[in-house]
């Protein structure tokens, strides 16, 4: 493997020229020797998600709608990574005033940081679930649900999925879920849901 | 009039007849319609095109995942990035930067969105922050950075992640159907990240300072139950650093048992993280790094010795480096005398008799109160 620095009259550029090594870690003189210049490139670090658009279609009254999507996470880097997800705002009308809840669970117990059970139709909010590798580990079962981490309120990112090693095609299944009731506004509701993904160092 | 009306049965029985033959044949054609449908959708899901199989609507590949850099104060140097969109869409990407910092536990990054620092720039100005820039599916575009740092900068390391984001237009959201009374939807977007480990720092000096904090070593175990240790490190320096640590367990007779290799995982100044090991016991002697670049090296969070029997004073021996695998490079040692008994085995030996003794003892205070009341 090359790396280094490549010297201008402006500035210098900092490359690599690929990789001899096969193992997980590269290396070691890189930062050993001679300070701190050190660029992980093995492979890279690649995120997918199946689609850009989830649609709940035509919300009834006590019936939850729900749509999901599929995470894939690919890295050869033997730090994992972390996806954390978050809402602009919850579900919201297209008047700007009126909104679907996030939802806090058949027993007012979950948190943007804390699945709980939701099965009961009854109960209205908006929220979601994650069944797949590496899933947050409050998602026991599909019945658990918690809402996204609210942008609006100021809330942290939450992470999904993490992983703390190689991670090879690695995928998640995330259900989102939406449920409204008697007083609900006529009317089409919108958010928008935000998938970071990083890598561990 | 019986011949009109011969006539006229065989007129209506050639009707009928007819009815029915039409009938039958729209029947069989609804359901020949029926059947091609059917089939069409179970070749459909074995095609590629089923959604199961259809390639993703976002896929951004980024290289590279992490990089440690040093800079000094005054000097001026070009970064590289390598985006590439392998999903299905093109997608309308751009740049943002974000801070992070340690979870002191796993070297995952918490995110910190919209980072102040100015040293750092895109080169190429139609790749500035926040600017939208198409990258068609299966594109790969190179991104040229410039970290120019004032010679009065302070000396200090930064932890960055360069973000790609990319994800729905607004023309491409569901919109509301018009029979739709009540309906929702949600627009996605994807954020992908390079870390960027940046040390404004005067010489290339490694000034990294890591030392074994958090250990909960026993120092009595039960034969029966075996070794399970787990522990931290921190770095106390002023810049990240590899953990270069070995570990090794004696047994009674002075007898090498086991080996590891602590994974050379980076700390960030100032936190901490769970150390990770290699067990090298088939081969102690081997250079570190030819047990680092093994394709499929296992590696474990834990210290783990579970023999059938132990027995004895046994020696762990935790060992961290600066710099390089020299002895005399050490900067954290730990060394703990760990003492094997069967305390399970005596606690059942010593209550064996105990257990006999009062069961004795309330047999003899039973038959003394049955005597009592028989006499009575």
């Amino acid at each position: 493997m090359g790396s280094g620095e490549q010297d201008s009259s402006s500035y210098q550029l900092t490359n690599t020229t690929g990789q001899i090594a096969a193992g997980p870690f590269d290396s070691l003189t890189k930062f050993l020797g001679s300070g701190f210049q050190y660029i992980y490139t093995i492979g890279t670090f690649r995120f997918s998600i199946s689609k850009l658009n989830i649609d709940f279609g035509n919300l009834i009254i006590g019936a939850h709608s729900t749509d999901s999507l599929t995470l894939t996470l690919d890295t050869k880097g033997a730090g994992g990574y972390t996806v954390y997800a978050y809402q602009q705002h919850p579900l919201r009308h297209q008047n700007g005033i009126a909104f679907i809840p996030n939802t806090s669970c058949d027993s007012a117990d979950c948190t943007f940081s804390l699945a709980k059970t939701w099965t009961n139709q009854g109960v209205p909010g908006f929220g979601f679930n994650a069944t797949g590798n590496n899933i947050a580990s409050d998602f026991i079962n599909a019945n658990y649900f918690r809402p996204f981490a609210d942008q609006s309120l100021s809330q942290a990112m939450q992470p999904v999925m993490t992983a703390a090693d190689v991670a090879t095609q690695e995928q998640a299944i995330l259900t989102y879920k939406a449920g409204i009731d008697a007083n609900q506004a006529a009317g089409f509701y919108t958010t928008a849901i935000i998938f970071v993904a990083v890598p561990g160092f | 009039m019986p011949n009109k009306i011969i006539i006229t049965s065989h007129s209506r029985f050639f009707s009928k007849f007819w009815q029915g033959l039409i009938i039958f044949g729209l029947l069989w054609l609804n359901i020949f319609q029926i059947a091609t449908a059917q089939n069409q959708i179970f070749s459909d899901s074995d095609s590629s095109n089923s959604p199961i199989n259809r390639p993703p609507e976002f896929s951004l590949n980024l290289s590279p995942p992490i990089s440690y850099l040093s800079i000094h104060p005054g000097e001026t140097k070009a970064f590289q990035l390598t985006l590439h969109n392998s999903g299905s869409r093109n997608l309308q990407v751009q740049l943002e930067l974000a801070e992070f910092e340690s979870d002191n536990l796993t070297g995952q990054p918490v995110i910190k969105p919209k980072s102040k620092f100015e040293y750092l720039k895109p080169k190429d100005k139609t790749w500035n922050w926040l600017q939208l820039n198409l990258v068609k599916s299966g594109e790969t575009v190179k991104i040229l950075l410039e970290i120019a740092v004032p010679s009065n900068a302070k000396t200090m390391e930064h932890h960055l992640t360069i973000l790609a984001q990319a994800g729905a237009t607004s023309a491409e959201s569901a919109s509301p159907d018009a029979s739709e009374a009540l309906g929702g939807s949600s627009s996605v977007f994807g954020l992908i990240g390079s870390n960027l480990i940046l040390a404004i720092a005067k010489d290339s000096e490694n000034l990294s300072q890591i030392i074994l904090t958090d250990w909960e070593i026993p120092k009595f175990i039960d034969s029966l139950g075996g070794i399970d240790i787990h522990g931290l490190v921190k770095n106390t320096g002023s810049q990240s650093g590899p953990i270069l640590g070995k570990a090794n367990l004696i047994g009674p007779g002075g007898k090498l048992l086991k080996t590891w290799l602590i994974y050379p995982d980076m700390v960030l100044p100032n936190s901490s993280r769970a150390v990770r090991l290699i067990d090298t016991t088939q081969d102690p002697a081997a250079d570190p790094e030819s047990w680092l670049n093994q394709p499929n090296v296992q590696i474990s969070s834990n210290i783990i010795y579970k023999p059938n029997w132990l027995f004895g004073n046994y020696t762990l021996k935790i060992q961290l480096f600066h710099q390089d695998y020299a002895e005399a490079q050490t900067s954290s040692e730990k060394i703990v005398q760990i003492t094997a008994l069967p305390y399970g085995i005596l606690a059942i030996i010593i209550a064996i008799p105990i257990c006999f003794g009062l069961f004795l003892k309330s047999k003899n205070i039973f038959g003394k109160y049955i005597a009592s009341k028989t006499q009575n």
